[in-house]
């Protein structure tokens, strides 16, 4: 008996020195993730989290593709030919089918905020540091509330009152706690004042940041006062349009420049665009987005300029149609698009812009298809995305000047571009003027944008129909499918969020 | 005088030596009057024994103080016959299959079955020797009551999905604790490549019984792990007697369930052209349209068009595989030593080429007796399983013959004439249609290959202190390492463009645990039987892994990192996970009547907040045993009536590690720099998942036993479910997990077994149905419906689907409509317009079994089935596209179409892009939902005992030849190829018939 009460003392020992070892055991906190007491306390904390809000640009929903190739389809330029089922609902304007950026841009915005809340406190950072971390900041809260914005929300140049649900959700602050995320229940503001938001950011990084900062890869003066005159465009505020566009095209020390025919292709063909002020950096290979939806396979299954009688490399989804082709002066493709091979010479007109449009690879018939990303950064599917470049100052601001009756500018603008983009253009000696003046400025801006984002946007903001003949659609500006979903999500359960008109 | 004293006495001394020393010969035999062979005989109270022969005889020497023996043998009931003066004892062994001294596996401890108090079923050895099937969890389909269990797909050695009663959780994992030999397997699964599933380290027939806890009261002692239920297995070990082989080894084809009639080139044509003409187009621009889909020019002839050929693709694809199984075992022991060994190779290929299954596995039990209070085992098994990966699982890539053999357009040939394969990139060939790539090279090109290395061993000691006190500790082991190996040739479409990519990826998952426990028995006044458990646990999961990824090879013939031109990208992460617990059972039993368990858990685990690290659990359960009453003793037809009632308390862990912590993610990347964003919002007070049960069973067994009915009926609630909470994306996050919401399961369990012929015919039959229902019984904040999933809403099953219902096609128009909310037609169905159509999980389920012999001729029938479930049959839908866009489309779609004003038809007019003007999606709402209701041949077995007198003179002990089908029949209604799978059925690799032939040699 006493032996078994010694083995039992020894046994209680051993349970009661295993059960306080084990207790230490029972705490083993992340080893691939910061504890979020001390991700944002060092300088370094703050780049990293500044180049996480630029990396959510890169995501196939943002500049990855959607916001390009999904609303370029949407518009009445492209065709989506089925080649891998990518993109059909979207070309059909399928209720539905339409942007998704609301999670990630909240995503961003949030950290945005975070950041915002955590730099001042940086001990070992200069004013310098802090000034370009609030503009760079700013300049991305701005730009993903008016991604937001222009599509969630009419744009202010055209609305549709009794469908007008309002703006965006304004967020501000950082979201910390379980309780305080759980808590939250958001409304939209207003139209007005979703853009008082993004101006009142939007001015903070103009005078935070310097003329070309970090360069194209990252926000700078330069890429702030692009947007600037396309928000100030789409807000039909045309005198700010016109000298936000006047400020970045004379900002000495800026980004890039306009190229003109003898540039125009080369300057597509190089890795960073010469027109480019701010793009989307794909920096490494292991960054793009794969041969099913990064621009490149998306738009060409050409490997190489030319190379159409070689191996498909993208799927080629989603193509020009015949109303583009004709209005870039291309010729010679069937009605159907869809040709057998070989496939016949085309004509091209003198607008260097469709030398970048030729015949692909045979996948269900050659198209001819848009080249503009052909894995210019190294490799296949890997591009950057040129989301500012100088074609579009011009534009913005002969546009603007325009809607404010200044004709003889508008008519120099156009010029300038015109001069830029045809071979061999002389200046007419009649100047348009009026509806064929506006008329030129919207054709010259979906020719020199075509499958870069803008045309919907520019149909959208002047109030005109989609009209497509393959597929058949007619949409009118009025048609609830031009404003996509708010996520169901977003609006179940919350009594402060309205849903978009007719869903 | 003297003389006869002295001869009397040498007599006497005789006798008695004589005596101390006689031998006692006899033969065993079954209750039908064969030979049991290798039956064992012990004298009584010692460890002297020795073996019967082939035909049952035995011989043994026995001291005088002998008085009785002890007969026994494999599923025979042991018997004790006493001595006496014989010499001669002839013993007739009954079968023990149904016997109630039959003992039952409940975690940490064993007990006889008659003191059992909850839900448990037990599936022994004899019920799945054999089967061709890579993983034992695949044996308890159909079997065990209650218990669901799907394969994931056909992928040898795949996942499965093993429910026990019900799904309790919304987000947090349903999968059953597993337990072999005492050591609790990590379930995760490590591979970039293939599904392997770590349950496939062990040979199925190493396995002597396989235990489901099913209640949360016997699960209980498992605590935090066993919310999901237990499944128990123990492996088969040495008995006393001379090493006994046996030899198995089986051979077979396995082949598809079915393939999927789709259209020639010529109607494809037609059906495209059409397309396009209802979408639009003139019908001489649908014209060239298609033709130049088909790569062929508008000039085409119609007589060319006649004499275009059409390619079976799916009959390239489909083909047969090869299964082979080889293993021998060794079994026996001495009185201080007993062992079973086994080696194995098994190899399982599906028949779709080349994805299969290889294993090679070796097995050993040891058990030592130091002395006659301290018994050491050991049991080892490793295991070395490779895989050929499908190009993809259950996704929508080109290049996965599962999804694209039925859809390549028909005018792509496969070879050229030359035998080589057709539309290579780079060989100036191209194919048409989406699905672009050649299939067949694909597979023969590309290297998927997924190596498993597994260990799993334990090491115990038990010492008994006392009569009544055991003191066992053990220490056991669970390690896996994954090696993938993902090398897209340069050959294929997608390599080409990159020369050649590759992804090597290395997974370590290590699983320490120990735990000692104290075990206490002792009958008080031979009528107050009592037994405690008492003891501590701990246990740590750590996964590791890291992936390279390389691209640009000279030559296809270069297949590993060190020849890639570029390195792509790098990644790599390392998590872990412990839990600490203290538990104890205290049973009491009078008079083997009233019998009363409970148990206590109490577990701490690191993958919950500070606020609430430690849980504790308990069950409490009785038991009568009606039969023991002095008034159904005599009730002689009746032979065994036992009432079950159970409460017991268990937790679901399965959430991720470091949940509870506010944390920076870092794998962004910008600028060639790192990104960090806030990746999961901070919840100190997450803590387990709580599940409780009660259980009422019912066990009755009459007429000697020919029929007996096991019946159980449960209600179980989960609540503080670990529920991944939405929060609005506006945040800056969409979810995190708290502890919200209740679910409810209740179900009805039946379990009928009935012998009608026991004679030289014999047929025993068992058959098992479950009824299940599911509940979600609340959310949060009083919200009736999961604002990040509709289809997740009080009062109804969580699996639901929640869309528009389908209406069919408006013979007026061929447009494909649905029902809004009153019941109106609509082509456009919005959100408001959802209701709950069904779910996933069936409701009704369970098995059929039928064993038949006659002489030794046997046979083994056994039907499995399910109803009640729903499915989205993504893989049809795919194949109904209709010439929508360029992929062959079902002849039974084309057949049914609507053409014309009036047309009554399941079709709708197919369109160019599949969705009609201003219409939802061609596949919205339940148009592509259909039951998977099945009833399956999943076994039919036919097997032959050859003659004991045949083979005595080559010294065997038996032969066995059988021939083997799995899933030759099938009911079903399903529409594409087949209704067992979980998911929604895009791609995979489905079911195969497999049909094998067996020989099994014991000596």
């Amino acid at each position: 008996m006493k032996r078994i009460n010694i083995k039992l003392l020894l046994l209680t020992a051993g349970v009661v020195s295993l059960g306080t070892s084990c207790k230490k055991q029972l705490d083993i906190p992340s080893r691939n993730s910061l504890d979020a007491n001390v991700a944002l306390t060092t300088k370094s904390g703050i780049e990293y989290a500044i180049n996480s809000v630029y990396s959510i640009l890169k995501r196939e929903t943002h500049y990855g593709r959607d916001l390009f190739s999904v609303t370029d389809a949407m518009a009445d330029i492209a065709f989506a030919n089925g080649r891998s089922s990518r993109l059909l609902s979207e070309n059909k304007n399928t209720s539905g089918a339409n942007v998704g950026i609301w999670a990630g841009s909240y995503d961003a915005i949030n950290e945005i905020n975070l950041t915002l809340d955590a730099y001042p406190a940086i001990g070992d950072a200069t004013a310098a540091d802090k000034a370009r971390w609030e503009g760079e900041l700013k300049f991305l809260r701005a730009f993903y509330n008016f991604d937001l914005v222009r599509n969630y929300a009419y744009i202010p140049t055209y609305t549709v009152p009794s469908q007008d649900k309002g703006g965006i959700v304004i967020n501000l602050q950082g979201f910390k706690t379980a309780a305080a995320a759980a808590g939250y229940f958001p409304s939209r503001a207003t139209l007005a004042a979703s853009y008082a938001q993004i101006w009142s950011d939007l001015y903070a990084s103009i005078n935070l940041l310097s003329n070309s900062n970090r360069g194209r890869n990252y926000a700078s003066k330069h890429a702030a006062l692009a947007l600037g005159s396309r928000i100030a465009l789409y807000e039909g505020n045309w005198t700010r349009s016109d000298s936000m566009a006047t400020a970045a095209i004379t900002l000495s020390g800026g980004i890039g420049s306009l190229t003109n025919t003898a540039n125009y292709v080369s300057g597509w063909r190089a890795a960073d665009h010469p027109e480019g002020i701010f793009q989307v950096w794909f920096a490494t290979l292991g960054e793009n987005l794969g041969v099913n939806t990064s621009l490149a396979a998306t738009h060409t299954t050409l490997s190489a300029p030319g190379a159409w009688a070689s191996t498909r490399q993208g799927q080629g989804d989603l193509v020009p149609n015949g109303f583009l082709l004709t209005q870039l002066g291309i010729s010679g493709f069937p009605v159907g698009l869809a040709q057998s091979p070989p496939p016949p010479a085309l004509t091209y007109s003198s607008d260097i812009r469709n030398k970048l449009f030729e015949w692909g690879v045979n996948a269900g018939g050659h198209y001819v298809e848009c080249t503009k990303w052909m894995g210019k950064s190294g490799g296949p599917n890997w591009d950057n995305t040129v989301v500012l470049r100088w074609a579009e100052l011009y534009l913005n601001r002969a546009e603007a000047r325009y809607r404010a009756g200044d004709e003889p500018g508008a008519w120099a603008d156009l010029n300038l571009i015109r001069l830029a983009r045809y071979v061999g253009f002389t200046v007419p000696g009649v100047p348009l003027s009026g509806q064929a003046l506006l008329d030129e400025i919207l054709k010259q801006r979906m020719l020199e944008f075509a499958f870069e984002g803008q045309r919907f946007y520019d149909l959208k903001r002047n109030g005109l129909a989609i009209v497509k003949t393959n597929p058949a659609v007619n949409l009118p500006a009025t048609d609830y499918r031009v404003l996509p979903r708010i996520p169901q999500s977003e609006v179940d359960g919350n009594p402060n969020m309205v849903q978009n008109f007719g869903y | 005088m003297r003389k006869q004293l002295v001869l009397l006495s040498g007599f006497l001394l005789c006798s008695i030596l004589m005596l101390a020393q006689r031998t006692v010969t006899g033969k065993v035999t079954d209750d039908k009057g064969n030979p049991v062979a290798n039956a064992s005989v012990v004298v009584s109270g010692t460890t002297k024994g020795v073996s019967s022969n082939a035909d049952g005889h035995y011989s043994i020497q026995i001291p005088a103080n002998a008085k009785a023996l002890v007969f026994s043998s494999v599923d025979m009931e042991t018997q004790e016959v006493s001595i006496g003066n014989q010499t001669q004892l002839n013993v007739t062994l009954k079968s023990s299959d149904k016997s109630l001294q039959e003992v039952v596996i409940t975690g940490y401890q064993t007990v006889r079955k008659k003191d059992v108090t909850a839900a448990i079923t037990k599936i022994s050895a004899a019920e799945i020797d054999n089967l061709p099937i890579p993983n034992f969890a695949q044996a308890i389909q159909g079997r065990a009551a209650g218990v669901i269990v799907a394969a994931a797909n056909g992928v040898p050695g795949g996942s499965l999905s093993v429910i026990i009663r019900g799904v309790g959780s919304i987000n947090a994992g349903s999968t059953p604790l597993y337990v072999v030999d005492g050591v609790q397997l990590n379930t995760g699964t490590g591979s970039i490549n293939t599904q392997n599933n770590p349950l496939n380290f062990l040979n199925p027939d190493d396995i002597e019984s396989i235990e489901v806890l099913k209640d949360a009261a016997a699960a209980s002692i498992y605590g935090a792990r066993a919310g999901n239920g237990v499944i128990l297995v123990t492996t088969k070990k040495g008995r006393i007697g001379k090493p006994k082989f046996t030899f198995n080894t089986y051979y077979g084809k396995t082949s598809t369930l079915g393939k999927m009639d789709v259209l020639t080139t010529q109607q494809w044509l037609e059906l495209r052209t059409e397309a396009l003409v209802n979408a639009g187009q003139t019908p001489a621009a649908a014209r060239t349209t298609a033709l130049a889909n088909l790569g062929l020019p508008s000039t085409t002839t119609q007589g060319k068009i006649d004499s275009l050929p059409t390619y079976n693709w799916q009959d390239e694809a489909f083909s047969k595989g090869t299964i082979l199984n080889a293993e021998l075992s060794m079994q026996g022991g001495s009185q201080n030593v007993s062992y079973y060994l086994s080696g194995s190779y098994s190899k399982n290929e599906a028949f779709i080429a080349p994805t299969n299954f290889v294993r090679g596995a070796l097995f050993s039990k040891t058990s030592f007796k130091v002395n006659s209070n301290f018994t050491i085992e050991n049991a080892l098994s490793l295991s070395t399983v490779g895989q050929n990966a499908p190009y993809s699982i259950g996704n929508t890539g080109f290049g996965n013959p599962a999804y694209a053999s039925a859809m390549i357009l028909p005018i792509n040939p496969i070879y050229n004439p030359d035998g080589t394969y057709f539309g290579l990139p780079g060989s100036g060939q191209a194919m048409v249609g989406t699905f672009n790539h050649n299939i067949k090279a694909i597979g023969e090109y590309v290297k998927y290959f997924t190596r498993t290395n597994q260990f799993v061993g334990s090491l115990s000691a038990s010492y008994k202190i006392t009569p009544e006190f055991t003191l066992r500790s053990m220490v056991g082991l669970d390690y896996r390492n994954t090696i993938d190996h993902r090398y897209q040739d340069p050959r294929i479409n997608d390599g080409y463009a990159v020369s050649g990519r590759l992804s090597d990826q290395a997974d370590f998952n290590t699983n320490f645990q120990t735990n000692t426990t104290l075990n206490f028995s002792k009958v008080f006044k031979t009528v107050h039987s009592v037994n405690a458990l008492a003891g501590i646990e701990f246990r740590r999961d750590q996964n590791q892994w890291f992936e390279a990824d390389g691209q640009g090879f000279p030559s296809y013939l270069l297949q590993y990192l060190s020849a890639a031109s570029t390195p792509s990208g790098v990644s790599g992460q390392w998590s872990a996970s412990a839990t600490f617990s203290q538990f104890g059972k205290l049973g009491y039993s009078y008079m083997g009547k009233y019998i009363f368990n409970y148990s206590i858990r109490r577990d701490g685990s690191s993958r919950f907040g500070s606020n609430h690290k430690f849980g504790v659990f308990q069950s409490a359960q009785f038991a009568w045993n009606a039969k023991e009453e002095s008034f159904l003793k005599r009730i002689k037809f009746i032979n065994d009536l036992k009432l079950r009632y159970s409460f017991g308390q268990a937790g679901n862990d399965q959430i991720g590690n470091v949940l509870y912590a506010q944390l920076y993610g870092a794998t962004r990347l910008y600028g060639n720099a790192s990104g960090i964003f806030p990746s999961q919002l901070g919840n100190p007070d997450l803590t387990w998942e709580n599940r409780e049960e009660s259980n009422v069973g019912l066990d009755v067994s009459v007429w000697k036993n020919r029929i007996s009915l096991t019946v159980d009926a449960y209600k179980r609630i989960n609540k503080d479910l670990l529920l991944s909470r939405a929060l609005y994306a506006t945040t800056g996050f969409t979810s995190i997990t708290q502890n919200l919401g209740k679910m409810q399961n209740t179900g009805l369990e039946f379990a009928l077994t009935v012998n009608p012929f026991s004679g030289k015919f014999r047929w025993s039959s068992t058959f098992n149905i479950a009824f299940q229902k599911n509940k979600v019984t609340e959310l949060y904040d009083g919200l009736q419906a999961l604002p990040s999933d509709a289809s997740i809403r009080v009062g109804y099953p969580i699996g639901s689907f929640f869309t528009s219902e389908w209406a069919g096609v408006n013979p007026a128009t061929g447009r494909g409509m649905w029902y809004d909310i009153n019941g109106n037609l609509t082509y456009n169905p919005s959100a408001a317009d959802r209701k709950i159509i069904g779910n996933i999980y069936p409701s009704k389920f369970g098995g059929w079994n039928n064993t038949l012999s006659y002489k030794g001729v046997s046979l083994d029938v056994f039907f499995q089935y399910e109803y009640g479930r729903l499915r989205t049959d993504g893989q049809y839908a795919q194949m109904m596209r209709m010439a929508g866009t360029t992929v062959n489309t079902l002849s039974s779609g084309y057949n049914s179409r609507w053409r014309n004003p009036g047309d009554i038809v399941p079709t709708p007019r197919t369109f160019n892009a599949m969705a009609d003007y201003n219409s939802a999606g061609w596949g919205s709402g339940t148009r592509y939902i259909f039951k998977t209701d099945y009833v399956r041949l999943k076994q039919l077995t036919l097997g032959y005992d050859i003659p004991a007198s045949l083979i005595k003179k080559y010294k065997l002990d038996g032969i066995k030849v059988y021939v083997q089908g799995m899933n030759l029949w099938t009911y079903s209604k399903w529409p594409s190829y087949d209704p067992e799978f979980t998911g929604d059925n895009y791609g995979i690799i489905p079911q195969s018939k497999n049909i094998t032939f067996g020989l099994q040699v014991r000596f």
